[in-house]
């Protein structure tokens, strides 16, 4: 079976990194704070607890339940079993079906045109800007001419 | 990065280029095409960031505008595309929000269960449920979400989110791990 490599960095995102590190297997878990519950409405520091490989492994399919062995494991077969109850419920969930309609008289009644390079795109400049932006240069020349001849 | 794409996804992105390509000669209602093949599975996986049927709705609107809007830029996927469009909107929605309490609205949920018991019990949970994701770092809601909620294998996560394969299955690990924290006290 393959192992994940739990100690790299990504995925850990602020609650992990404000959470002390997990106990080793075999270590008691430290008291954790909570009240009786009560659970948090936003996003806390959450202290990771171990869950098994092979609860991993039976979680993504790679193992059957039968295979689960050990009363801590079966802990968290009963647990997850009793969280997916409420995961299958949403499994089935429907997008609205006025959805669709609301979604088609809200987008825009013209075709979608790409959006043209920028060296595509065709410039509009007023007489005025012209002969400014000729100036301009006519000027930024004649200050290098005058340069460099000294 | 390495992406297979199946038999199945492969007559499916012939079928989306062919309804994009007539969208953009013109055929506007064609869009909804787009918008009902893949609406179930985008809203899944809004309400399940989100916690919230209204919002839920609100980020797929305002991400199927914006996939319209941009129609003619899309290359390879359309599903991956606008996954991504539905992703950030979630992700941006979860920066700029500050919620006190979210959760499902009970009359759009189906009941699955035979006693009044049941239901209450079903009601509790799926209410400590929403409460446990929120406190979730949004990439380990995103991930279990798409694989507990969405039921995506782990090569379609990295696929869609951009990522190698062992990313996403880590994040659903530190994720189960996490709700395993909150919930366990009273579920376990």
């Amino acid at each position: 079976m393959m192992h994940d490599d739990l100690s790299a960095r990504d995925g850990r995102d602020d609650a992990r990194s404000r959470a002390p590190e997990t106990p080793e297997a075999g270590q008691e878990r430290p008291a954790r704070v909570r009240e009786s519950g009560k659970l948090a409405d936003r996003e806390v520091p959450i202290e990771l607890t171990r869950t098994p490989d092979q609860i991993h492994a039976w979680l993504d399919g790679e193992l059957p339940e039968s295979a689960v062995r050990g009363a801590e494991a079966v802990r968290h077969v009963e647990f997850w079993k009793r969280l997916d109850r409420d995961l299958e419920v949403r499994r089935h969930a429907h997008a609205p079906v006025e959805l669709t309609e609301r979604i088609m008289a809200a987008i825009p009644a013209t075709v979608p045109q790409a959006a043209a390079p920028w060296w595509a795109r065709s410039v509009e400049l007023s007489p005025v800007a012209v002969a400014a932006a000729a100036a301009g240069l006519l000027t930024i020349g004649a200050a290098i001419g005058a340069t460099i001849k000294r | 990065m390495k992406t297979t794409v199946t038999p199945a996804q492969a007559d499916q992105l012939e079928a989306d280029q062919q309804i994009i390509g007539r969208v953009l000669t013109g055929h506007r209602e064609d869009f909804s095409l787009l918008i009902m093949r893949y609406s179930d599975a985008l809203y899944r996986h809004a309400l399940g960031m989100t916690g919230s049927p209204d919002v839920a709705e609100d980020i797929l609107q305002m991400s199927f505008i914006k996939a319209y809007q941009h129609l003619a830029e899309v290359r390879g996927r359309f599903d991956a595309w606008v996954f991504r469009i539905v992703a950030n909107g979630c992700k941006d929605w979860l920066k700029n929000i500050r919620r006190t309490h979210l959760s499902y609205d009970e009359d759009d949920q189906p009941s699955g269960y035979a006693t009044p018991e049941e239901d209450l019990d079903r009601t509790e949970l799926r209410s400590d449920l929403d409460r446990a994701l929120a406190a979730l770092a949004p990439s380990l809601r995103e991930a279990f979400v798409m694989k507990h909620v969405e039921g995506r294998s782990y090569e379609e996560m990295a696929d869609l989110l951009g990522t190698t394969v062992g990313a996403p299955k880590m994040r659903v690990h530190r994720a189960r791990e996490a709700l395993q924290v909150l919930l366990e006290e009273k579920y376990a």
